[in-house]
């Protein structure tokens, strides 16, 4: 295992004509590779910030981000998406498919440098794995929810990013696909990958998940892991 | 490759809005394009008309030059040689003849004062085929006096087998050159529909000395000589002529003639200054045309340039904000700013052609169905291509700033938001 994610005394505001909120306080974590982190909290209390700041989407108003040993905000905005596209993987509630685009055309539009076959295969292949094969041909409009979540997953996946950032995957989805969903993200992760979910769902987690609570911005206290890891502290000592 | 995909089904996705703004491209470009080939259409049209104008004024001019020269050689035509009992006040009555030898006889004689002699036949009959009366005027051309390489003919040569019609018969009888007529049984082609020269001379038909012998049964005969004396011929020299050609020619009269030459060299001027003054006036009338359609054209082709350009510009920055979402993951996923503009630039440019081309088939069409004249106008290619490439440069135009604002969406904004 090794720390593929890292969050250190990470601030970020929002500003206002007439006010400034600060939506994160001085959060600190890290992921590791092979691990299933949780961050939870109530609704507003900064885990889509966190989110977003992790995924290099977000910049942050104060600390560091370094992912995979880069911190991305240190790059222009060309940069930095080339850079996401290699190194995360988002998944959303809401999918966020290209109504027009079939199931294969909304996962390959995240495709990187690889040629178009490899892509195709690639695309194939994850599709085929969610159970999608017979459904490569259709748009979104013509799925299930499920499916849909599953070929976002697929999108997320499609260029074998080290993270995997998921905002409330299976807020949308009924239990029995919201299982298929969380049972791909923790394979995912145990291919060697990290996945970092934000969610406000207490059934979200499984007994092997870390979990990290949010609250007003500051990150409060974590559930133990299965390894019996030690809870972290809001100020971030172990 | 993920792009132009991307571009293909986001245009089938919503086909009215490309077509929306291709119909906008079109329409400018058919209207440019038209105005332009339609002005264009005019100049040639112009052109045709103008050199037409050219051709009879020229024409004009040689007939008055030609008229000119036969006016000064006919007030030097100041002789008449006719039968010494020819009586002048019923000429056609009891009609004495002269033998033709006599032309050759004169010319020979080398007299210095004559340059010219013209032998003529002339009588006035009943044109049975046609029920009226007509004088037939029989005339060889001349009789060389000089050398001939030097000598200029002072009339229209007649053709064997053909007549020149005085304006009274041509215009009386509907006759234009080329037609055929039957003159006391003989077929003629009219060489030539003379314009008006005096009441005399209106009324005749002209043809060949040898033929009018022929037709009015008097071979060999002529009804007088046409003879040049000197243009500034003084009384006295005058006098000795007269003995000169009546010592040589027994049994004539000489006579001095003065014809109506100069009424028609008036009337020839005058029409080749109504021509000249025509062509001025429809150069001038044309070249304002032009200036107005010009103006015109500098005016309406910008403004529906600048409308489609705004209508386009609107189009896609609707789509743009409609697309808000769908654009925000793409730059979440990793879309760089210059592929999301590619995007919406690229649509622009299949806009911008296809309502180019659909615009150039448009603006020819309109100059074929408003074109009114028959000149041959070749259509330009070479417009039309610039014109295709102008309509893809205009959407370009009016895409980029929605393009750019497209580019520069904040992915994790829209996120959020949604």
């Amino acid at each position: 295992m090794s720390t593929i994610l890292e969050v250190r005394n990470l601030t970020r505001d929002y500003r206002t004509p007439d006010k400034s909120v600060r939506a994160l306080e001085s959060v600190s974590l890290q992921a590791d590779t092979g691990e299933m982190l949780i961050v939870r909290g109530p609704s507003g209390s900064g885990k889509s910030t966190l989110l977003l700041c992790c995924g290099a989407l977000l910049s942050p108003s104060g600390g560091d981000v370094v992912l995979n040993g880069t911190n991305p905000y240190r790059y222009g905005p060309n940069r930095r998406a080339r850079f996401r596209a290699r190194n995360v993987g988002f998944v959303f509630q809401q999918f966020h498919l290209i109504p027009y685009m079939t199931v294969l055309g909304n996962v390959l539009t995240a495709g990187t440098e690889a040629t178009d076959g490899t892509l195709r295969n690639r695309a194939l292949l994850l599709l085929d794995r969610f159970g999608m094969r017979a459904r490569i041909g259709h748009k979104p409009g013509e799925l299930s929810v499920g499916e849909r979540q599953r070929a976002a997953l697929a999108r997320a996946m499609l260029n074998d990013p080290p993270v995997l950032l998921a905002d409330e995957p299976t807020g949308n989805l009924d239990p029995a696909n919201a299982r298929v969903v969380l049972d791909a993200m923790r394979a995912y992760a145990a291919g060697g990958k990290a996945v970092l979910m934000v969610t406000h769902d207490p059934r979200a987690a499984g007994p092997n998940d870390r979990v990290v609570y949010l609250d007003r911005g500051r990150l409060r206290e974590q559930g133990a892991s299965s390894d019996g890891r030690a809870a972290q502290r809001a100020d971030g000592a172990e | 490759m993920q792009a132009l995909r991307l571009l293909v089904r986001e245009i089938a996705h919503r086909k009215l809005i490309f077509l929306a703004g291709a119909i906008a491209v079109a329409l400018s470009m058919g209207i440019s394009v038209g105005a332009v080939m339609l002005l264009r259409a005019f100049d040639a049209e112009t052109e045709s008309i103008l050199e037409s104008k050219e051709r009879e004024v020229t024409r004009a001019w040689a007939r008055f030059k030609d008229d000119v020269r036969k006016t000064m050689l006919e007030l030097g035509f100041n002789l008449v040689v006719l039968h010494e009992k020819q009586n002048l006040s019923t000429p056609d009555e009891h009609a004495h003849h002269l033998p033709e030898s006599y032309a050759r006889t004169l010319a020979d004689a080398k007299l210095m004062s004559i340059n010219h002699v013209l032998p003529f036949l002339k009588q006035k009959v009943w044109w049975r085929e046609r029920d009226r009366w007509i004088t037939v005027y029989g005339t060889p051309g001349e009789v060389q006096i000089k050398d001939p390489s030097k000598q200029v003919p002072m009339v229209t040569m007649i053709k064997p087998g053909h007549a020149s019609l005085g304006r009274g018969v041509h215009k009386s009888l509907g006759l234009k050159e080329g037609d055929r007529l039957l003159l006391l049984g003989r077929e003629f082609v009219i060489q030539d529909c003379r314009s008006a020269e005096g009441f005399e001379e209106d009324e005749q038909i002209r043809i060949p000395l040898d033929e009018a012998q022929a037709l009015l049964d008097k071979q060999g005969m002529i009804t007088g000589l046409m003879a040049v004396n000197c243009v500034c011929a003084d009384p006295e020299g005058m006098a000795k002529i007269r003995k000169q050609i009546q010592e040589l020619l027994p049994g004539t009269q000489v006579l001095e003639h003065k014809g109506n030459m100069v009424v028609r060299v008036e009337e020839r001027a005058r029409a080749a200054r109504e021509a000249e003054a025509s062509l001025a006036r429809e150069r001038q009338a044309r070249a304002r045309l032009h200036e107005g359609r010009e103006a015109f054209n500098a005016t309406l082709i910008p403004l529906v340039s600048v409308v489609a350009v705004v209508w386009l510009g609107l189009i896609t920055w609707l789509n743009v904000r409609h697309r808000r979402g769908e654009i925000a993951i793409l730059r979440a996923i990793g879309w760089t700013d210059r592929r999301v503009f590619g995007l919406i630039i690229g649509k622009a440019v299949l806009i911008g052609l296809i309502g180019g081309i659909l615009g150039c088939v448009g603006g020819v069409g309109l100059v074929a169905l408003r074109r009114q004249s028959a000149v041959e106008f070749s259509y330009d290619a070479g417009l039309l291509v610039v014109s295709v490439l102008g309509a893809v440069l205009l959407a370009v135009l009016a895409s980029w700033v929605p393009a750019t604002l497209a580019a520069r969406t904040d992915p994790a904004v829209v996120l959020q938001e949604e």
